[in-house]
């Protein structure tokens, strides 16, 4: 039977014990993310070491290395799924990811850039640039024209499409042009990896203020999910609407992708997977999708840096073997 | 009655898709209680008129005013509680179950962060069970008939509760018996509830049955008037470019092709 949207209309209580539960198992991904590693850690060492005081070696791991990595594979995980909620509802198409604006081709080209300079220092601002540069060209082009016409998903979505091609073109370029030495780190860059994230308060403060403020409109969300003619008919400022959520869906994946590279597959995946389990409801569905996703990446990252280890796999990767027969198995069971 | 401010008023409307002129100009006074029927032939601008007239689309001259508003005042969720709009066609992009969909309509009445209250449900479940679909709220919309999701599309429209409804071919996808039933629901919110209703309806007959106001469109004008002036054999033989003959008597009157 598909599943229990069927069965229950979103209450607050209900999206609360939704989201709580979510809540609960993120908190329990993170721990496992500070307790597993090449050095395990017990609990109560953990609970030591966030409480400060001691400097064993144990608490600098916990503190110094592992938390800011795992705090930011939930900032990550839950922008991406966020962003991905956000363009699936408005380009109303569950095919659509957080990267489909080409917001990931700005920031890797700017990401690469850096690193074939030599600028290692400067990779995560250079991918900030161009994210941000990629945003304002989409949103720019897709107005562009003689009629200076209100942004659609339509245009913004072929805009975004042929723009990325343009940052792949040179993507493949740089990699071409790359010293054979410097090609693995931008390979993982692409593929998404955690290794050399230090901070999580910038991706983490996105994450918060990107999902307060797209909650503000979630029921003018559920009602552009049925069209918008439909939702200007209901009284939804529809051109206003739709540039504020892709402006946030803009916003959070260039906060991800800076962090982490382009991570796929979280953003695509977990708002379906959710959807077919929860409902359409954005109202619980964009909570849901952060911790969901947010969980889904930090257990993917605990994986990639412990299971071949002392040889770290790019996070990107893992996701990927998760998530697929993950999806796989919720499309055959739901047949939506 | 007469002497209320209309519900719906415009003056000097004109209408022009890709440069075509379909209404050179009309002026319009409905009022609480009217039930007007929009006739005339294919790409007559039937549909071009009454999303004018929802303000969804702009007309290429002519004011329209709301209660004696003008539209320009009135922001987009003034005017979605002022007046429902029921679209031709629907499309469900992703699952939703009957009551869900009929909920949307209470959407304009909430605030930003407010949740459906009981009295929403209780609202959405009548129009529901007004339109036949009582005891399929956990339905997935998807799995309904065309008949069924037309006239869920129907119930949220009701739900929704404006004073103004604006319809475009409410009665397609339905049967002889559910286009008199639904038709029937529709029409008894302007007697009772004082509603100002505007449909676009195909089958003359149904216009016959229902409206006492009429607009026909064709040709390049629109004549809007009392249905008797308005829905005659002689006139609209005209607009069709087709001789029609009257028969039937009272409630089974209709219009025919000669």
């Amino acid at each position: 039977m598909p599943a229990s949207h069927v069965s229950g209309l979103a209450t607050p209580a209900r999206s609360l014990a939704i989201v709580a539960a979510l809540a609960v198992a993120a908190l329990a991904a993170l721990g496992l993310a500070l307790a597993v590693g090449t050095v395990a850690i017990d609990g109560a060492d953990i609970v030591r070491a966030l409480a400060g005081g001691t400097s064993e070696t144990a608490a600098t791991i916990v503190r110094e290395l592992r938390l800011p990595r795992a705090l930011a594979a939930f900032a990550v995980g839950g922008l991406l799924a966020l962003a991905g909620a956000l363009m699936q509802v408005l380009l109303r198409n569950p095919l659509a990811d957080p990267y489909v604006l080409g917001i990931s081709g700005g920031a890797a080209v700017g990401a690469l850039g850096a690193m074939l300079a030599g600028a290692a220092g400067l990779v995560t601002l250079a991918a900030l640039g161009g994210a941000l540069a990629s945003t304002l060209l989409v949103f720019g082009l897709a107005r562009a024209g003689a009629d200076r016409a209100p942004w659609t998903t339509t245009r913004l979505l072929l805009t975004g499409v042929v723009v990325a091609s343009g940052w792949g073109a040179l993507i493949a370029l740089m990699l071409t042009l790359a010293p054979d030495a410097q090609v693995k780190g931008m390979l993982f860059w692409l593929i998404g990896d955690l290794g050399g994230t230090t901070r999580a308060a910038p991706a983490m403060i996105t994450l918060v203020v990107a999902l307060c403020a797209s909650l503000a409109f979630a029921r003018d969300l559920n009602v552009l999910s049925r069209g918008e003619h439909v939702a200007a008919a209901l009284g939804v400022a529809v051109p206003f609407t739709t540039f504020v959520l892709c402006a946030l869906a803009a916003l959070a994946t260039a906060a991800a992708v800076t962090t982490a590279g382009s991570v796929g597959f979280v953003g695509l995946v977990v708002p379906h997977a959710l959807r077919l389990v929860i409902g359409n409801d954005q109202r619980v569905l964009l909570p849901a999708s952060v911790f969901a996703g947010g969980t889904l990446l930090v257990l993917a990252d605990t994986l990639a840096r412990s299971i071949a280890a002392p040889v770290q796999l790019p996070v990107g990767v893992v996701t990927a073997f998760i998530g697929v027969p993950v999806f796989l198995a919720l499309l055959a069971r739901g047949r939506t | 009655m007469t002497n209320a401010v209309p519900r719906l008023s415009c003056r000097g409307l004109r209408l022009a898709v890709a440069g075509r002129e379909l209404v050179a100009s009309l002026d319009l006074d409905v009022r609480a209680g009217e039930c007007w029927a929009v006739v005339g032939p294919n790409g007559a601008g039937k549909t071009t008129l009454v999303t004018a007239l929802a303000g969804l689309a702009s007309p290429a001259a002519g004011e329209i005013t709301y209660d004696g508003t003008p539209l320009a005042r009135l922001d987009p969720r003034e005017r979605a509680v002022k007046r429902g709009f029921l679209p031709q066609d629907s499309v469900d992009f992703f699952p939703a179950t009957v009551l869900e969909t009929a909920l949307v309509g209470r959407h304009p009445h909430l605030a930003r962060w407010q949740w459906e209250s009981a009295a929403d449900v209780a609202c959405a479940r009548a129009a529901l069970a007004a339109f036949g679909l009582g005891g399929l709220d956990a339905r997935d919309a998807r799995t309904l008939s065309g008949g069924e999701r037309r006239r869920l599309a129907l119930a949220a429209l009701v739900a929704q509760d404006p004073a103004l409804l604006l319809l475009d071919e409410p009665s397609s996808h339905l049967d002889l018996g559910q286009q008199i039933a639904a038709l029937d629901v529709v029409t008894a919110l302007a007697e009772t509830d004082g509603k100002a209703i505007v449909m676009v309806l195909h089958d003359l007959h149904l216009a016959l049955r229902y409206a006492d106001h009429a607009i026909a469109l064709g040709r390049g004008r629109a004549r809007a008037g009392a249905a008797a002036d308005v829905l005659t054999a002689a006139s609209l033989s005209d607009l069709f470019g087709h001789r029609l003959i009257a028969v039937g008597e009272g409630a089974a009157s209709t219009l025919v092709p000669a």
